[in-house]
């Protein structure tokens, strides 16, 4: 069985972000970057699948400017075969459909049975990659799943629905999911297989600029400042007296 | 005339002495054998070292099995075992002297020496620590039999030891007797004087009928001989084996600052396993080790996780070991000794520091934990693996973005790096942690206020990399060191301060293994040297002060006295701890526990916090800043006087003069 995880290197989420007044993404001097968190989700149940398949290859993509390599060697040092990386700098203006398209473009003909997917990124959120994709190389595709089990012929997926009910679904192959929070505890790489991992094959394909996107960001910015929270400090006397104070100079007693 | 001196082998038959000489043979051959047979055991560990300075090691082993101080340091059973073994010494000694004129001296040169003055000395000497080794032995055997030092293990064949013993210096007195009833008393009564306790034995003997004396002496001898022969024969099969084996471990002691860790090479490419998974990985020290080991328990007393009830006691991972290692199949270590117990240890340094048999717990402890993390990717909880996932990608294991790391700092006095005098490595908790952040401020005060010129890295520095390393993540621990070194030496970075005991272990010394040579201080030491040369001034106070030794400042690098002079230049009203110095009691959160969730037994912080309680004070002062995180979370916690918990630097900063107008621009 030929299995395929797409992954995305996305900025910490505790990062302190600055936009530059005009641009349409945020500056990535001083940040520090990690694997979506979904797709540690897709990598492991890649991984677990391929494990219990002798047989398999396990290939992991992913699109993005030349940092995005550092994810994929920690794919590879988490079970990957061989990595593939679509090289482009400018990969954070590119549009949900270009993204998918390009990958569709990489993989349409190595026949792979099985794609993985995070649900969304973290950093734009946009949840289509996985399913365009699925969309693009006529395969079926099932998103936010947090149960999987490879039956014969075919897989069985547990999706999780609004209000905490779950579905469960049967595909045949090939098929895409894209994989949700819940569905496992993504492994911490072993030493042997991090310098293992230094040795597998890792492919970059640089990709020409975007042609005529669909969707165009207009504009980036941070959130407005909502009020913080404040700490009472002092001992019980003085926080008592503090607390009632500001109770009051808000009319919330009387 | 009266001759001083007593015929060797009285009433005893030639046949008998010859009996005697070839159980001697067999039971020393059994010995032999006994101790040969371990050496397959120590050779499955990876290949030995040579050792490096042999004559200090061998005069360290020397002077530790005579002198035996280590041994003596625990009050009580230290007295008595060293007591027991000198008098048992000299009884030994004695019949060495007995061999060496029966069948040296004597058959080839004729010279008897066990004659006139010398033989009542030796007379003498004999009697009085055969009494000595009874009352030792009696002393040892209530203590470990009736007044239950608590959780002592017992080994097979101790009670047959002990049993033995008692009959041999019960029996060694009687022949005594019975001969001196016979070759003394009334015949030469001068003489008898020099075996008191034989004499009062002989008076006692009197009322035997005489025709029972020569056959009952007789017998008890044989029966003398045959519990000499089943103690050397004994000897490698139980406890006893300390003997032999523990003097000897001080040969192998490793030639290490304290808190050594093994660096592991991890460019070896033919590496294929890190840490300890089975014996083949130990090295022959630690393989040794287990066998070394006497099972006294001083490192159990003293381990804060065995005494807040987690399942570790570091006595019991080094029998673990043994017996994975006596079984000789390769087994898996982690598991005989329990995974949680090898998370549970705060690698407080009070087991190794308190070893009498020189046992390196904590290198096999951590070693296992590089296995568990390493070999397998297992961590004691999320939290932990969290936390590496932090350290990884942030620099920090707390979560913060790593160019936020020097935001503490706006707008205090630092300086360019360049220009500093020292540069101050925060660490992870002084830059991030709001609690600590003010023992960094106060730093920065205070060299301020001696005239110091301090320049921070920032957002270039990273996490020192050391509760990885205790967490046996050794490959993120080196990936960050090499960070660091690479940023200090862009720099030219050649002086360093740290307020963090954790940063300066590691980079004071953990990092020399990987290359790094500048001057590491603790902010201690260095406000030390400043206030012997004057360089700032204190007010006095006299709040009531109890300090608590961290055990990475005080254990592993012996800095006791510059945290007391300093609380004395405050004037403060000190007390210490029952646990103080080198007894100090871990606050919790060595070895990377810092990271974890305490969810076994009860806290090791509030049983600290409780001691401080005790002594009266108002504040617990630390100088570190896991113990004051601990610290002040135990204060929260505690019943009856309010403690509060504050770093030393805190403490001085607050006691600065205020400054003058014109200054502080």
């Amino acid at each position: 069985m030929k299995i395929l995880v797409c992954i995305k290197q996305v900025a910490d989420l505790e990062s302190r972000f600055v936009v530059p007044a005009g641009a349409t993404w945020f500056d990535e001097a001083d940040l520090s970057f990690r694997i979506n968190e979904y797709d540690e989700y897709a990598i492991e149940e890649a991984v677990r699948l391929k494990e219990s398949l002798p047989e398999s290859e396990l290939v992991v993509l992913t699109l993005g400017p030349p940092r995005a390599a550092e994810a994929l060697k920690k794919a590879l040092a988490m079970g990957a075969d061989r990595a593939i990386h679509l090289n482009d700098p400018k990969a954070q203006d590119r549009d949900s459909f270009s993204v998918a398209q390009a990958i569709a473009g990489a993989v349409k003909d190595q026949g792979f049975d099985l794609i993985f997917t995070g649900m969304q990124s973290q950093d734009r959120g946009s949840g289509q990659v996985g399913l365009l994709l699925s969309e693009l190389l006529g395969i079926n595709g099932v998103s936010c799943v947090v149960g999987f089990a490879k039956t014969e012929g075919g897989i069985q997926v547990e999706r999780e629905l609004d209000g905490g009910l779950r579905a469960e679904v049967a595909l045949g192959l090939p098929a895409l999911v894209t994989c949700q929070l819940g569905l496992n505890q993504p492994r911490y790489p072993t030493l042997p297989n991090i310098m293992k991992a230094k040795k597998k094959p890792l492919e970059t394909i640089e990709l020409g600029p975007q042609t005529a996107p669909r969707v165009k960001a207009q504009g980036l910015s941070l959130p407005p400042k909502r009020g913080a929270a404040e700490f009472i400090e002092g001992d019980n006397a003085t926080k008592v007296a503090k607390l009632v104070a500001i109770l009051k100079e808000k009319k919330l007693v009387g | 005339m009266m001759e001083n001196s007593r015929v060797i082998y009285w009433n005893i038959p030639q046949f008998a002495v010859w009996v005697m000489y070839l159980l001697a043979v067999l039971s020393l051959a059994v010995m032999v054998w006994g101790f040969v047979r371990r050496l397959k055991v120590y050779a499955q560990g990876q290949k030995r070292r040579p050792l490096d300075q042999v004559g200090g090691r061998i005069f360290r082993a020397l002077s530790e099995a005579l002198f035996q101080q280590k041994v003596a340091r625990e009050p009580g059973i230290g007295p008595l075992h060293n007591y027991f073994f000198w008098s048992f010494g000299v009884l030994f000694l004695g019949t060495v002297l007995v061999f060496i004129q029966t069948d040296l001296t004597e058959p080839l040169l004729g010279w008897m020496f066990l004659e006139g003055d010398f033989y009542k000395a030796y007379s003498l000497a004999l009697d009085l620590s055969g009494l000595v080794a009874v009352l030792m032995l009696g002393g040892m055997f209530s203590r470990r039999y009736f007044f239950g030092a608590q959780g002592m293990i017992q080994k097979p064949l101790d009670l047959v030891f002990y049993l033995d013993l008692f009959l041999i210096l019960g029996t060694g007195f009687f022949l005594e007797g019975l001969r001196m009833l016979v070759t003394e008393l009334g015949v030469n009564d001068p003489l008898s004087q020099y075996s008191p306790v034989g004499l009062v034995l002989a008076r006692y003997f009197q009322l035997l009928p005489p025709e029972w004396v020569l056959p009952l002496h007789l017998g008890l001898w044989s029966f003398h001989m045959v519990l000499v022969m089943v103690f050397i024969a004994l000897i490698p099969f139980s406890r006893l084996k300390h003997l032999v084996l523990t003097p000897v471990n001080y040969l192998f002691f490793e030639n290490q600052p304290k808190g050594h860790l093994e660096t592991l090479n991890l460019e070896d490419e033919t590496q294929e396993t890190f840490g300890y998974q089975t014996p083949k990985d130990l090295r022959f020290k630690d393989i040794y080790d287990t066998d070394a080991c006497t099972s006294c328990a001083r490192c159990q007393d003293r381990c804060p996780a065995f005494n807040t009830n987690k399942p570790l006691s570091p006595m019991k991972v080094i029998e673990d070991l043994g017996k994975v290692c006596f079984e000789l199949k390769n087994g898996n270590l982690a598991e005989a000794v329990g995974k949680e117990a090898l998370w549970a240890c705060t690698t407080c340094r009070a087991c190794m520091e308190f070893c009498p048999a020189e046992i390196e717990h904590i290198p096999k402890i951590v070693g296992m934990r590089r296995a568990m993390v390493l070999m397998e990717g297992e961590f004691p909880g999320e939290e932990v693996a969290k936390a590496m996932d932090d350290l990884e990608v942030n620099g920090n294991p707390l979560g913060f973005a790593k160019a936020t790391r020097g935001d503490w700092a706006a707008g205090l006095p630092l300086v360019e790096v360049a220009e500093a005098d020292y540069v101050y490595f925060t660490g992870c908790y002084g830059s991030f942690d709001p609690r600590n952040q003010q023992v960094a401020k106060a730093l920065v005060k205070l060299a301020q206020a001696a005239g110091v010129k301090l320049a921070i890295l920032g957002k270039e520095e990273r996490c020192c990399g050391e509760p990885a390393r205790k967490m046996g993540n050794e490959y993120l621990y080196q990936s960050l060191a090499k960070e660091n070194i690479a940023t200090f030496e862009s720099k030219g970075v050649k002086k360093i301060v740290t307020a963090c005991p954790h940063c300066f272990q590691t980079l004071g010394q953990d990092y020399r293994d990987l290359g790094f040579q500048a001057e590491v201080l603790h902010a201690n030491q260095l406000l030390d040297q400043l206030w012997q040369h004057y360089k700032f001034k204190l007010n006095r106070s006299g709040v009531k002060v109890t300090y608590h030794d961290s055990c990475y400042l005080g254990r592993y690098n012996n800095l006791f006295e510059a945290p007391r002079n300093l609380l004395e230049g405050v004037g403060v009203g000190f007390k210490e701890m029952e646990k103080n110095g080198l007894e100090s009691f871990c606050c919790g959160a060595g070895g990377g526990r810092i990271l974890a969730e305490e969810k076994l037994g009860t806290r090791i912080n509030l049983k600290r916090a409780t001691m401080a309680q005790k002594t009266g004070a108002e504040l617990v002062v630390s100088s570190c800043p896991f113990c004051l995180t601990m610290m002040e979370d135990a204060t929260k916690g505690l019943e009856g006087e309010p403690l509060k918990a504050m770093d030393l630097l805190e403490l001085l900063a607050s006691h600065l003069p205020e400054p003058k107008s014109n200054e502080g621009q």
